[in-house]
């Protein structure tokens, strides 16, 4: 069973975007991300970062191509806030 | 670009105005529509489940998983981990990666139940000694009509769905 749980810091358009991306997935790379959303490298910085503090995203650098790559994954926390948060929208629409 | 998690700009186009049901019916359509751009690029290799599909249906033609039963499996089953190999590459370079666990993980319980529940009859029947009873034949059909069933719900959400709903 799903808890409900209405989570503001993953409510913001953007950030439930990125929650939806990562959740059928272990993983996705930052420029995979940006190009999905069509945000601005910025922007998508910003609210990574404001997920990551909030530990419900992690952050991983790997180099690939002798060039630094940016991965972001849900975490396990991250994972469950955004189901709850899932099912307390549907609650809230009565789907 | 993206390895500077720490710049950004001070405006926040975070937050929707309140929690009334029209824009949270469009926050979920935003979020299904997300989710259905990612499976889309993490399908699993369908045609190689078609493969395995075939090669356990000619096997179990031979009525009795004999020597040429297992070589068609082996044979036809090839295809699957080289189509697991080939789909994974395809991912990374994509910029997704995904385990096998997370592709369970991401379908609704129920569709999970089936498709675990079909692996696992086809995994042990197939472990079994080689001369089938009339019972296990019907167990391993019920097994296989239950995963190819399984297999047809995957099809339909990822290519048809996917593919016309957004």
């Amino acid at each position: 069973m799903t808890a409900t749980r209405f989570n503001d810091e993953i409510h913001s358009p953007v950030r439930l975007r990125i929650c939806a991306m990562l959740s059928p997935v272990d993983s996705m790379e930052f420029q995979a991300l940006r190009d999905r959303l069509g945000v601005a490298d910025s922007v998508l910085s910003k609210h990574l970062s404001r997920l990551e503090s909030e530990g419900l995203v992690g952050i991983d650098k790997a180099k690939a191509d002798g060039r630094q790559r940016t991965w972001a994954r849900l975490t396990p926390h991250g994972r469950r806030e955004y189901k709850a948060h899932i099912a307390a929208l549907r609650e809230i629409v009565n789907l | 670009m993206g390895d500077d998690l720490a710049h950004s700009s001070d405006a926040d186009d975070g937050a929707l105005p309140g929690v009334d049901p029209v824009t949270v019916t469009a926050a979920l359509d935003d979020a299904a529509a997300a989710e259905r751009n990612i499976r889309r690029v993490v399908c699993p290799p369908l045609w190689a489940f078609v493969v395995t599909g075939v090669a356990l249906g000619a096997a179990f033609s031979l009525k009795a998983m004999d020597f040429e039963g297992w070589l068609i499996l082996l044979v036809l089953g090839v295809p699957n981990v080289i189509g697991g190999w080939v789909q994974a590459a395809y991912r990374k370079r994509r910029g997704v990666t995904q385990s096998m666990a997370a592709w369970l993980r991401s379908w609704s319980s129920h569709m999970r139940v089936v498709y675990v529940i079909a692996a696992a009859v086809l995994v042990t029947a197939f472990m079994l000694p080689l001369n089938l009873s009339l019972g296990w034949a019907v167990v391993l059909g019920v097994a296989v009509a239950v995963s190819w069933v399984a297999f047809g719900v995957v099809w339909r959400d990822m290519y048809i769905n996917g593919a016309t709903k957004r």
